[in-house]
């Protein structure tokens, strides 16, 4: 394990090397979770965001790239791209002019006066227009202290060193630091971008898939490309077959094709119909802000008139509202239900 | 090394990009304080310029800028302290004293003499701003020099470095001037922006400065935030600018009728959501107040633009059964869910100047309140998504016929309001301590009419600004 970890670059071409061989025989090999395995070293690689990555691309051909903040969901690749600009922009140099802390390091007032300053004094030597790079993943959840902390030093050391910031949330950060960076906001990525990658992964592990499981890999994925290696992973190692039924039971969702027949029949205004299925994923044991948030992404993509869809999603974001609260118990479902029904009905008449 | 230059910081006056006025203020200042001790808090929003300036009217006076850097005060990588401990305090007392009155010994000519500047301030300070206060009595005891403080302006959030460390009776009883510096202007911002194009032409060759109505947008979005604008205009992607006058002269026809181009450029300049942050978020709320629709499944960009061309001959909206957005809505939630709060707000400053009927003014406006409480109640990330759609959701469909009048996107002024809102009411905590109602009352019915009631027993002035 050691001497795998120290050598991760040759040993990331291994399974192209060994790709007839079966996924047994990987994974004996590389005992890193496919999301590791499969994470993109280079721009080319990386999936969806394409006019930042063409824009960064530009950066690290030519160097002096300004301190950014890439904002986005998790699981679009924040991280991924900032190591692979670092990576680009340092090549060999990277191990000693990288410093990375992420919200498990302490990352108080006193790391970033002190760790990230240190950091920064320190001789480096680089090529003209290159720059020592700190990333800090999760930036959002620094203290508003540590942020202020982080403002001046940013600009004291600009000549030397650069400041990457991942975060989740960009309103966290303070306007002291969104003024002094580029803000670079990604997206989630879009089913098909997901659903490429999530082929090309199943052909070079060879698994055994169906279509439908893997439309279930990428609906439950929602746009983030580690939870669907994930899942994939999950679902192969665990039943050695992907279809949609075993994503669901490895995921543990309610299954949208239920839901979306709730939700026809209450645009259809039978509340005892309706009932029984949410009754039934009650029954399944499901957990009422699991069945909310899969009713509001169905619903969300559901072909049904805007008008109505308006008043759906309104409603739901309620109920998600009162759950979120501690009220969650079934007769919450139930008059979400009977609020749906009323609202289709009186929309007919 | 070569920085301060890249990011074309300005280095004389001229090129400054805040407003002369102000200009004016700190360098007569500056002048009447040399060699004498005397306090200038400089505050402004971020980005607006504060620090260049007092570079460069230093610069321009012959003073020397020392500026204080909380030093380390731990060796961590070797774990050990290094030697002897001196606290922050200790340091920077020092710093005040030593650099107020011993020249620099790296400086050449003997005339110049020292500014002190400080904008990173030492965390003890913000703890217990007394003792902040006591090396600030100190200081105007013995020091010899002039010093500046730097605090930008926060409105949203808890930490005030302002209110916290000059509160007003200190500012008072120290003798500490204030100026406080605006936005930057859009003159002003564009003539730095094309400063910014032709330095960035001088170091390469091949790049070519951004059409004028980029540059216009750039200014919008910043917002008075002049920094933001530069790096803005260096992370704008060379490509779009000549995509764009591809564009402009492949649809010559449109130029016919000014307001059909602008629409239709507005729905293809935006081709990708989260391209640059502030740019296209104005882009993007532009989608949301003026919905468009198409028909069926035909092409959007054939069926919707002849539409246009031909007047409008049949009217679309949420209500005709197979009308189609042309924006989903779900993509605009999903590109911008990391602002979310801050979407909700622009959407909130926009939407009634696009709306022509009051019904659906009304209709809208109740979703917008119910996402408000949303947003709000909880924050959670889910519930952020879920309030986000209603919001679009709830100005798309409602806004049935916009008003295609063209409006300038706006920020929104909700933390400004704020923030009178909490002056205000610090102002009247101090005029009526005593006083048995709640601030609100005391400001909408007590005051106004104070001056019919008793004229005679309250200084006028101080009640204007409410």
């Amino acid at each position: 394990m050691v001497a795998n970890s120290g050598s991760k670059g040759p040993k990331l071409n291994e399974p192209m090397d060994v790709e007839p061989s079966t996924s047994k025989s990987n994974i004996g090999i590389d005992n890193r979770p496919w999301i590791e395995r499969y994470r993109p070293l280079y721009f080319s690689d990386i999936v969806g965001n394409d006019e930042i990555i063409k824009r960064l691309k530009e950066f690290a051909d030519v160097g002096n790239v300004p301190n950014i903040i890439m904002a986005g969901p998790p699981g679009v690749g924040k991280t991924t791209t900032i190591l692979c600009l670092a990576r680009q922009l340092l090549g060999a140099a990277m191990k000693d002019a990288v410093l990375e802390l992420n919200a498990s390091s302490d990352r108080g007032i006193d790391v970033v006066r002190n760790k990230i300053k240190m950091f920064a004094q320190q001789k480096v030597t680089l090529a003209p227009g290159r720059h020592k790079i700190i990333i800090l993943d999760e930036a959002d959840s620094m203290t508003e202290g540590a942020q202020q902390a982080l403002r001046r030093t940013m600009e004291l050391y600009s000549g030397t060193t650069r400041f990457a910031l991942a975060c989740n949330n960009s309103e966290k950060i303070i306007e002291a630091i969104q003024s002094r960076c580029a803000m670079l906001r990604c997206s989630k990525l879009t089913d098909a971008q997901v659903l490429a990658k999530v082929l090309e992964v199943c052909e070079k592990e060879q698994v055994s898939h169906t279509d439908d499981g893997l439309e279930a890999i990428v609906f439950t994925a929602q746009g983030d490309m580690r939870q669907a290696l994930n899942n994939l992973q999950s679902t192969s190692n665990g039943f050695g077959h992907v279809n949609s039924e075993n994503v669901f039971k490895v995921c543990d969702e309610p299954h949208p094709v239920l839901v979306k027949d709730m939700l026809n029949q209450c645009v259809a205004g039978d509340i005892a119909k309706a009932y029984k299925i949410m009754a039934h994923l009650w029954k399944l044991g499901y957990a009422a802000e699991d069945i909310i948030s899969n009713i509001f992404r169905v619903c969300k993509g559901h072909q049904m008139d805007k008008m109505l869809q308006l008043d759906f999603v309104q409603e739901i974001g309620k109920t998600h509202m009162t759950i979120v609260q501690g009220t969650n118990s079934l007769l919450q479902m139930a008059g979400l239900l009977a609020r749906l029904c009323d609202k289709a009905k009186s929309y007919r008449k | 090394m070569q920085l301060s230059e890249n990011w074309a910081e300005p280095y004389v006056l001229d090129e400054l990009a805040v407003d002369q006025r102000k200009v004016g203020e700190i360098s007569s200042w500056l002048s009447n304080h040399r060699n004498t001790c005397g306090i200038l808090l400089l505050t402004g929003p971020t980005g607006c310029g504060k620090t260049a300036a007092v570079k460069c009217t230093a610069r321009s006076l012959g003073f020397e800028v020392r500026e204080w850097v909380t030093p380390l005060d731990r060796n961590f990588e070797s774990g050990a302290d290094i030697g002897f401990f001196q606290n922050q305090t200790e340091k920077f007392e020092d710093y005040l004293y030593s650099c107020s009155r011993y020249a620099d010994l790296f400086v050449k000519s003997s005339s110049t003499s020292s500014l002190l500047l400080v904008e990173d301030y030492p965390n003890i300070f913000l703890l217990k701003p007394e003792i902040f206060h006591d090396v600030l009595g100190k200081y105007c005891r013995t020091s010899r020099a002039p010093i500046v403080f730097i605090c930008s302006d926060v409105a949203d959030h808890g930490l005030n470095i302002e209110r916290e460390l000059f509160p007003l009776d200190v500012q008072g009883s120290l003798g500490i001037t204030h100026i406080v510096l605006n936005p930057v202007t859009r003159t002003r911002m564009l003539q730095a922006l094309k400063r910014m194009g032709s330095y960035l032409q001088s170091m390469s060759s091949g790049y070519k400065l951004p059409a004028p109505d980029i540059l216009n947008e750039i200014c919008d979005s910043a917002n008075g935030d002049v920094r933001y604008a530069m790096l803005s205009l260096q992370m704008k992607p060379q490509e779009d600018v000549v995509s764009l006058f591809d564009f402009a002269g492949k649809k010559g026809l449109g130029k016919k009728r000014p307001n059909s181009l602008k629409l239709t450029r507005e729905e293809e300049t935006v081709s990708a959501c989260g391209k640059d942050d502030r740019v296209s978020i104005l882009h993007a709320v532009g989608r949301v107040l003026y919905p468009k629709w198409y028909e069926g499944a035909l092409k959007p960009n054939s069926s919707s633009t002849k539409r246009k061309r031909k007047g409008d001959e049949k009217h679309l909206d949420a209500t005709v059964p197979d009308a189609r957005w042309v924006h989903d809505p779900n993509t605009i939630v999903d590109a911008y869910c990391s602002t979310a709060s801050s979407f909700l707000l622009f959407i909130q400053e926009n939407y009634l100047k696009t709306f022509s009927t009051i019904e659906s003014v009304a209709a809208a406006s109740q979703f917008l309140s119910s996402a408000d409480v949303m947003m709000t109640g909880v924050g959670v990330e889910a519930s952020q998504e879920m309030s986000l759609n209603v919001a679009v959701r709830g100005v798309m469909v409602n806004n049935k016929v916009p008003n295609r009048i063209f409006n300038q996107v706006r920020g929104s002024r909700h933390w400004e309001l704020l923030k009178t809102q909490t002056e205000l009411t610090t102002l009247t905590d101090s005029l009526f301590p005593l006083y048995p109602v709640s601030h609100t009352v005391l400001l909408t019915d007590v005051i106004p009419f104070m001056s019919h009631s008793c004229t005679n027993s309250l200084s006028n002035g101080k009640f204007d600004c409410s």
